[in-house]
């Protein structure tokens, strides 16, 4: 896989289509030009209308003024929604490994759950006893230690540090550890 | 890895919410005249709806009829890519099915590789993409190392490196497998 593939895969992995959203706001969209086209079709044809004529429900849709303010308020709360989804960056949970021959993809909370593992096994805690939270460039590794058993912070910093190394995660990430102050008795 | 262009993704929903608030501001047309356009000296004249005749039924049923055709389209092509063959030169064609079936094979025995799953697309030249669901808590390093080695022994004996995408995952296997322990 060649460099230019490997980061528009890359790229295309970590981030969120909006294809989805495309499409219910296109629906969103033909709903009510669907519903004018057809009392347009019942109106040139000269039949009765389903509820009012097109341009009746134009009339009625902006010279109410309860109805008016509700589908205008409606429609800017789309408007900015979409807007919204159009340029926010819809990053995934996501962080990639630094691999030769392929391009390696790891979703953060598989991620978190080997720095817990890396940090757990240092402070010779049972891995439930560890949760991470794994941001774009942070990882936030909290312990609950055994009452009157001392956990080293700067021990538990190295390992999960060296853990990362040794995955070469990118974009990279620092990871602080914190240990809670009010321990677990009996485990 | 589907063939969705994402930036002609984002240029549709900027447009439709220009449509949004254009409507918004043709509902509250009374307000923006007074408190937009007024103040800026811009004098938008009326669009005569009520003298248009046949023009806004006719104009109406086009727009519905082009909204609905691109809706469609956009909804039935959306996420096309997906391709049941991992490579197809010289006549010789191989099976995505097949290959996942050797990577499965030598992930066969890690007890931290929960699932396979490989799909091939076809996305400007062929990619695959190896999903590979793994345990709560997996050892990270080592199931990479066991998946490039499966992948090595792959290229191996396919006699070329295709190009490959692989995904670490989590899913409802990870839900109901538990963790590895670490002691």
């Amino acid at each position: 896989m060649n460099e230019r593939m490997r980061s528009r895969y890359g790229r295309r992995m970590r981030h969120r289509s909006r294809s989805v959203a495309v499409s219910i706001a296109l629906w969103i969209a033909a709903l009510p030009l669907v519903y004018l086209a057809i009392e347009s079709v019942l109106e040139l044809l000269g039949a009765a209308p389903l509820w009012q004529e097109p341009l009746q429900v134009i009339e009625t849709v902006t010279g109410t003024q309860a109805l008016r303010f509700g589908v205008a308020a409606a429609a800017v709360v789309i408007g900015l929604v979409l807007l919204v989804l159009a340029f926010a960056p819809g990053r995934l949970g996501r962080h990639e490994l630094a691999d030769e021959r392929m391009l390696v993809v790891v979703d953060d909370d598989v991620l978190a759950g080997a720095l817990s593992r890396a940090a757990a096994s240092t402070a010779g805690l049972q891995r439930d006893r560890a949760s991470t939270s794994v941001g774009r460039r942070r990882a936030d590794v909290s312990l609950r230690p055994t009452s009157g058993f001392a956990v080293s912070k700067d021990d538990v910093d190295r390992a999960t540090e060296r853990e990362l190394e040794r995955l070469a995660v990118s974009p990279s990430i620092r990871a602080r550890s914190r240990v809670e102050s009010a321990g677990v008795v009996g485990r | 890895m589907t063939r969705s262009n994402r930036i002609l993704n984002r240029l549709a929903l900027v447009l439709l919410a220009l449509l949004a608030l254009t409507a918004a501001a043709f509902i509250l047309r009374p307000e923006v005249e007074r408190f937009v356009l007024e103040p800026l000296g811009l004098v938008v004249p009326s669009l005569g709806l009520a003298e248009a005749g046949t023009v806004l039924p006719i104009a109406l049923i086009v727009l519905a009829v082009v909204v609905v055709i691109v809706a469609l389209a956009v909804t039935v092509t959306r996420g096309r890519g997906a391709d049941g063959t991992a490579l197809d030169q010289e006549g010789v064609s191989v099976d995505a099915g097949l290959l996942e079936g050797l990577l499965r094979r030598e992930l066969d025995g890690e007890d931290e590789v929960l699932h396979l799953r490989l799909r091939a697309f076809r996305a400007r030249g062929r990619v695959l993409l190896a999903e590979v669901q793994v345990r709560r808590g997996a050892d990270l390093a080592n199931v990479h190392r066991r998946v490039s080695a499966a992948v090595a022994t792959a290229d191996e004996q396919l006699g070329e490196a295709l190009p490959l995408v692989t995904h670490i995952t989590t899913g409802l296997r990870t839900r109901f497998a538990g963790s590895t322990r670490t002691h």
